[in-house]
């Protein structure tokens, strides 16, 4: 019960946050000067084209008939359509939403996968040189701006090396003779369902640099989190007690403290989801991956207001809702926030 | 490709698109490379004849030609296609402003009947809105089109198109042309945004040709045997637009005074590190109606001085802006030599750099307008009226007239010349040569660079003939070197 009406009052609230973000990105796109008719009709427009088309697509208006107008059409359902592509902005981002899917989700397993171990490992084995060395991994992650180590990345493994493709989602050969069909639109399941090896090899050798690149910082920031999480768990007073009873090293290490170290790194997580969001713009620009990252970066830099609304809207609003999960995956693993409930 | 195609309808498409548009679909003429013996290459047209007064244009049409959806190719698809071109008025549409009527004659001809005379030969070359398409194809409309769809009668067509990702063509068996010699069977248009991967998979092979090849990294790909790197004449010229009716570059002696401080061997030498030449007035040197004895600007510092101290501005009075495209290293080294000229001389003037969407709508309006604007231009078909029509002709509300120039002399003599192009063409070169003039008299802009295009490809690949008429590549005569 408690849990449903902590659930109801976050949705509202995150209806609430998305009005205010509708309303700044409308008014900072709005204000900006372009022209969004010459956007559309490419090249070199002529008045009477311009004229024609802020008309039929109301670009004359005020800027509040514009806002209310857009805020109508969103509750239907209508994004909007792209000045860029001509298509609607909800096809757009259907479209590329699997691309950037795969990057991040991929990238937060890398980030959990590699960061909880690192850092825990760390905790446990303080001041060895396995902790000097996962320290080092984690500073740098957290200052290496990811675009620059993507960089850094496909001049090392592509051009020298020539051990990872340069860039794009798949060999452009193999995707016009073994073409994907598409069910998911993940590069990696798809031809796994349909059977298409080569595919999917060409897929995942595509995802290893970005997802590194993409990953890299929260790996530094997890490691960190669950390194100082877990030294602090193990000067507990519970700790201490538990060793003094005689339990196992290992299994007052990874069973009590280890549980109780990972609550922070779960919020850590939620906070790393935005973070690479913000990443994707680069890295999928970077790459050549077509997802909503590198869709949001041309829609900003040509100012194509329906889409970086689109983008801006669809963003916050996955933000609010993993950190909505972590919090209510908190209730579940912490008891004493399950059992002392807070007054309303 | 740097971006993705965003139009698909050849009736719309307008910019990056020429990359399919030149290979999938066809117009009546192509226009030949300056220099060549003939001025036209029949395509979809084998030949043609106008009336004396330039009214009506005969075209005879190529025979034994299909649409690539199987559709005979006649006389109705060219009316069909123009006529919708100009209904949906989008793109360029405008260039068949003359025409009144298309008459279909038999199967093979087409006769168009103007309202007014116009260089019909010239603007069915347009690398815009000039293509002919399967009426069949069309009627399923644009959003057939923007899935990816063509309905050309060019050398290849649209195999598939991943979009954000690539576009690939096949070879078109039945093309008219014939695939005798050696061609290339598939071309892969992929999308990569950043000019260092471009080059990166230049270097490597994984592409054959790169399109945004940035000039600082020319040298280096010129010393590498497996990549060719060749320099060629363009139609896309740079200036400065200088605006007339702000203070202080409202008076002539001010804007002959910083025509006088540009220095314009550097900037095509150092800045443009030889990818451009000297500018001799608004049209490029290598396009039709150029005049050659032009009274042009020299870099004289001296005499700017002369001409500055006569203006009716005063030394505290002459502070100037000047706004360019940010992100480009040519515009803001150029303008920062200017910068450093013009204080030379005691005109102060502040760099406004920014995204083009911002500082075009600035430069609309003469409250926002700054005194100086960067601007790049390239015809839409082969004729000095563009840029002359596009730039400099009198413009409420202005679009493309950042000078904000209004010349009542200058637009007769160009609405002149524009009808003669079609019935005697000598007449309207020599209108156009005195325009030329004009426009340098009243130093509406420094004029500084014919921009000169570039091909970047690996060497293996052979047969690219340049033709500054059209910005793209046309494959079909490329082949890889036995």
């Amino acid at each position: 019960m408690l849990l449903l009406r902590y659930t109801a009052r976050r949705l509202l609230l995150m209806a609430v946050v998305l009005l205010g973000i509708s309303i700044v990105a409308f008014v900072i796109t709005h204000l900006i000067p372009s022209s969004p008719a010459a956007l559309w009709i490419g090249g070199h427009a002529t008045q009477e084209q311009i004229d024609r088309i802020n008309e039929e697509m109301g670009f004359n208006k005020p800027i509040y008939v514009q806002y209310l107008l857009y805020m109508k059409n969103l509750l239907r359902g209508d994004l909007g359509v792209s000045l860029c592509t001509k298509r609607p902005v909800r096809d757009e981002l259907a479209r590329r939403f699997s691309a950037t899917f795969e990057l991040v989700t991929l990238s937060l397993i890398v980030a959990v996968l590699v960061g909880v171990p690192l850092g825990i490992l760390s905790a446990t084995h303080k001041d060895t040189w396995g902790d000097r060395i996962s320290r080092l991994i984690s500073i740098s992650g957290v200052s290496l701006p990811s675009f620059f180590l993507a960089m850094l990345l496909q001049l090392a493994f592509a051009s020298h090396l020539h051990l990872l493709p340069l860039q794009g989602r798949i060999d452009s050969e193999i995707l016009s003779e073994h073409p994907i069909t598409t069910i998911t639109g993940l590069y990696l399941i798809d031809p796994l369902l349909t059977g298409n090896w080569v595919a999917f090899k060409s897929s995942a050798q595509h995802l290893i640099l970005p997802v590194f690149a993409l990953a890299f910082t929260s790996v530094g920031i997890v490691t960190r989190i669950a390194r100082s999480s877990m030294v602090e768990i193990l000067n507990e007073d519970y700790i201490r007690t538990a060793h003094a009873y005689g339990l196992s090293r290992p299994l007052v290490e990874y069973k009590y403290a280890f549980k109780n170290a990972l609550l922070p790194v779960i919020t850590v997580l939620g906070l790393s989801y935005g973070y690479m969001l913000g990443g994707t713009f680069f890295i999928e620009s970077m790459f050549d991956l077509p997802g909503l990252g590198h869709f949001g970066y041309n829609s900003i830099i040509r100012n194509d207001f329906p889409a970086v609304m689109g983008v801006t809207l669809l963003y916050a609003t996955s933000f609010i809702l993993v950190n909505l999960i972590v919090d209510l995956v908190y209730f579940a693993v912490d008891p004493r926030i399950r059992l002392k409930p807070k007054n309303d | 490709m740097y971006s993705d195609f965003a139009d698909w309808d050849p009736s719309l498409a307008f910019s990056l698109e020429i990359w399919y548009l030149y290979n999938v679909y066809e117009p009546l003429l192509w226009y030949n490379p300056p220099g060549s013996a003939e001025q036209f290459t029949p395509a979809l047209a084998t030949s043609w004849e106008s009336s004396a007064d330039g009214l009506t244009w005969t075209f005879h049409l190529r025979e034994g030609v299909t649409f690539h959806d199987g559709t005979p190719f006649n006389a109705e698809a060219v009316k069909y296609s123009i006529e919708r071109t100009v209904k949906m008025g989008g793109g360029a549409a405008w260039i068949w402003g003359a025409v009144k009527e298309i008459e279909v004659k038999d199967d093979h001809t087409v006769v168009f009947h103007l309202s007014y005379a116009a260089p019909l030969d010239l603007i069915a070359s347009s690398q815009y809105q000039a293509y002919i398409f399967s009426p069949t194809a069309a009627e399923k409309g644009t959003d057939w089109f923007m899935e990816g769809h063509d309905a050309g009668t060019g050398p290849y067509l649209v195999e598939s198109w991943e979009p954000g990702q690539q576009t690939v063509l096949v070879k078109y068996d039945d093309y008219w042309g014939g695939w005798e010699g050696h061609h290339f069977s598939k071309i892969i248009l992929k999308t990569v945004l950043e000019q260092s991967t471009q080059v990166q998979m230049l270097e490597t092979g994984e592409a054959d040709r790169a399109t945004l090849v940035p000039i600082d990294s020319l040298e280096g790909l010129r010393n590498n045997p497996d990549i060719a790197v060749t320099i060629i004449p363009s139609w896309m010229n740079s200036q400065f637009l200088i605006n007339v009716q702000k203070p202080p570059t409202d008076d002539l002696l001010v804007r002959q005074a910083i025509c006088y401080a540009w220095d314009y061997e550097t900037v095509v030498n150092d800045i443009y590190n030889g990818m451009a030449t000297v500018a001799e007035g608004i049209i490029p040197k290598t396009m039709w109606g150029h005049k050659d004895d032009l009274k042009l600007y020299t870099f004289d510092l001296d005499k700017a001085r002369e001409l500055l101290a006569q203006s009716r501005y005063g030394p505290d009075e002459l502070k100037i802006d000047i706004a360019y495209i940010g992100t480009s290293a040519e515009y803001e080294n150029a303008a920062l030599l200017l910068q450093q000229n013009l204080a030379k001389i005691g005109i102060e003037a502040e760099l406004k750099p920014g995204p083009w969407t911002t500082i075009w709508e600035e430069a609309k309006n003469l409250e926002t307008a700054p005194n100086l604007q960067s601007m790049t231009w390239w015809p839409t078909y082969p004729t000095p009226s563009d840029w002359i029509y596009g730039l400099f002709r009198t413009e409420d509300p202005t679009l493309f007239n950042l000078s904000h120039y209004s010349n009542p002399v200058l637009d007769a003599r160009l609405d002149e010349a524009m009808v003669l192009e079609a019935t005697d063409r000598d007449e309207a070169i020599r209108l156009y040569g005195e325009i030329q003039q004009m426009l340098l008299d009243d130093a509406v802009a420094i004029f500084y660079a014919d921009l000169n295009g570039r091909i970047t490809r690996r060497a293996d690949v052979v047969g690219a003939v340049t033709n500054p008429a059209y910005n793209a590549e046309y494959f079909y005569r490329l082949s890889r070197k036995q």
